[in-house]
């Protein structure tokens, strides 16, 4: 109940005095006078609300209870200007904000309007009083916020000109802007490592190491960013103490023990939908992050997935160059290599530069057939129609087994070997002659599934009896030994009076699957 | 040609040489070229299983190696298993950059090399 301090022997009438006493109680401000001796003289129920003294207890009191003691003296003078000055009435807004006293001693910003009046040939100073705090923090979290945007953005374009490198430290930077933007105590970001399935910290801020040791790799369903990576959106604790994820278990303790009451993980998920890693913010009192902060986490998970993605490509990228250049120098080690071999064996010019053309030329096929399948694995039968070609007419050659694709490193052996063959049973076997065929088949291995490998089979027949060589020569050392060296293999290779036959076995590592 | 009869093959007669190589022609090469300098040639052998068997049977002076072998196995451990085994190693590699472990303990070929460039580098110090 708003009380008025009258002075003795004053006599208002009655009426107009109750009306004013309601007016000033249902106000929404605080509204507060003083004497010129700044006691206080009036004190409505907003006023009580605000400092927390009843108005029975401010009455009569010095101002000065309601405002800090620094700011005391300067209150004063403030007052004294302002009965001097021509102004009748300061409003909300024209003046700098003022800081408050509850009587608990917290302080408050406050916006005031004052006003003087004289009364009876007294000054009477009536001021009215809102507490903003609310708005004020609103306002610091907004300007954080505006801050944190800037921060990102600058971390953006820097990883742009830097390039690579430096990941860890922008996904650290950009955890600490989680941090600010969500008022977070503790943050950190994981990313999932694709061959285990579990989460490991490659950022954070807060945290001491025997917390970032027990945290160190996660799986799925363990704590909240276990969790969040097994449902695969985002999990909230409010309260860890309270959350079945961990109560019962000893994070709990580990949680407690860091001064964690609530946590959130956010999944960083690429852009092809794929889950990339963990975004978590911890806080040290039980709370939920308002929507405004969860936004905020979000477009910043978008950001470090982009980033963490572009780091990725880049690193295939430099891994293919890589590869492409070792790839390179093998090829080139090789062809030396046949060189020399053909040079060792060839009586004249003539027959080395026709040996040695054949021979690149078949390290040149596997390599249009690679580069055709674009890496992924050569058809078997595309393989060996591609050698046979030269020598194919209507009915000689017979091609035929299950669709299987060979590797990078079986291609090649493969086509040498063929190459090889072929080579031969042009020269001396079934291709030398009109009436020869060559069958190439296969099949699943020894089980009949593709499990075990494959079993190519080379048979020649109807073209001149074979006799065998009396020397192993470079072409049947090549057919014989490249393929168990090179590809854990196994090759018998027959001259049998009617034909040359040669079973070739590949091991499953050898064959890509299906469905890829 | 007879490499061997050249002044500066001097000295390498009879040594045990391993080749380890999973490229065929490439370690049919190498194995002609140090046999053609009178080097005794185990191998070559086209993973770490093969040359440890080869090694038990007959212990090198020198070891060729390459740093990726069969089915992308890498010799690192074999080649300081033969290190600490006192075995004179020279890595032939096609990467462009090796580890400097590597480049501490052993001589590097890289590839593609000739017959002159392997012997130059036997005639190297060991590092």
């Amino acid at each position: 109940m708003t009380k008025i301090a009258r002075k003795q022997g004053e006599h208002a009438p009655r009426s107009s005095e109750a009306k004013l006493a309601r007016i000033l109680a249902i106000a929404g401000d605080a509204i507060v006078s003083m004497d010129a001796q700044h006691r206080i003289t009036l004190f409505n129920e907003a006023a009580e609300r605000m400092f927390g003294y009843s108005s029975a207890e401010a009455l009569g009191q010095p101002i000065d209870i309601l405002i800090p003691t620094r700011f005391q003296a300067a209150h004063r003078q403030h007052v004294e200007l302002f009965a001097l000055g021509p102004e009748v009435a300061r409003r909300m807004g024209e003046r700098q904000e003022v800081t408050g006293r509850r009587r608990s001693g917290e302080e408050f910003p406050i916006e005031a309007s004052i006003s003087k009046l004289h009364v009876d040939g007294e000054l009477v100073y009536t001021t009215v009083l809102r507490d903003i705090t609310r708005r004020k923090k609103a306002e610091e979290a907004l300007r954080e916020q505006l801050l944190a945007v800037q921060r990102l953005q600058t971390l953006g374009s820097r990883f742009v000109r830097e390039g690579d490198g430096n990941l860890k430290e922008i996904l650290g930077e950009i955890v600490e802007v989680a941090i600010a933007i969500s008022s977070a105590d503790m943050g950190n970001m994981q990313l999932l490592d694709q061959t285990t399935g579990d989460l490991q910290i490659v950022a954070q801020r807060g945290f001491a190491q025997w917390w970032l040791d027990y945290w160190d790799s996660v799986s799925r369903g363990q704590g909240a960013c276990g969790t969040a990576l097994e449902r695969g959106e985002r999990v909230i604790i409010e309260d860890v103490e309270k959350s079945p994820i961990f109560v019962g278990t000893p994070a709990l303790g580990i949680q407690l023990r860091a001064g964690v009451r609530a946590v959130q993980s956010t999944p960083l998920v690429g852009r092809s939908g794929h889950m990339l890693g963990m975004f978590s913010t911890h806080y040290r009192t039980p709370l939920r992050p308002d929507e405004r902060a969860l936004r905020a986490l979000d477009l910043l998970a978008r950001q470090a997935a982009d980033l963490i993605e572009r780091e990725r490509a880049e690193e295939r990228r430099q891994l293919l160059i890589r590869e492409l250049d070792h790839r390179v120098k093998n090829v080139l080690a090789r062809v030396a290599a046949v060189a020399t071999h053909t040079g060792r064996v060839s009586s004249t010019k003539e027959e080395l530069l026709n040996s040695l053309g054949d021979r690149i030329q078949s390290l040149a096929d596997a390599h249009v057939l690679l580069s055709r399948s674009r890496w992924q694995g050569v058809g078997l039968a595309d393989l060996v129609r591609h050698q046979l070609a030269p020598y194919t007419n209507v009915g000689n050659t017979t091609i035929d087994g299950p669709k299987v694709r060979l590797t990078s490193a079986a291609t090649e052996a493969v086509v040498m070997v063929l190459c090889e063959l072929v080579t031969n049973a042009a020269k001396y076997g079934a291709l030398s002659m009109p009436q020869g065929r060559v069958s190439v088949t296969w099949a699943a291995g020894s089980s009949g599934r593709l499990s075990e490998g494959i079993v190519i089979r080379w048979q020649e027949t109807g073209g001149p009896l074979v006799t065998p060589p009396k020397r192993s020569g470079y072409g049947t050392n090549l057919i014989r030994r490249l393929i168990p060296h090179e590809i854990d293999g196994a090759v018998d290779l027959l001259f049998k009076a009617e034909g040359v036959s040669c079973t070739i076995t590949l091991p499953a590592e050898q064959l890509v699957a299906r469905d890829r | 040609m007879a490499a061997a009869s050249q002044p500066s093959a001097r000295g390498l007669t009879g040594v045990r040489a391993l080749v380890v190589e999973d490229t065929w022609h490439v370690g049919e090469a190498l194995r002609y070229i140090l046999e053609d300098l009178g080097l005794e040639v185990a191998g070559p052998a086209a993973s770490v299983s093969e040359a440890e068997r080869l090694i038990a049977q007959s212990p090198p002076a020198v070891a060729f190696i390459d740093v990726q072998l069969r089915n992308g196995e890498l010799a690192y451990g074999l080649i300081e298993a033969l290190h600490e085994r006192g075995i004179r190693i020279i890595v032939t590699s096609a990467f462009a950059v090796l580890s400097e472990r590597v480049e501490k303990i052993a001589s590097i070929l890289p590839k593609p090399y000739t017959p002159a460039k392997v012997l130059a580098t036997l005639r190297q110090p060991a590092p």
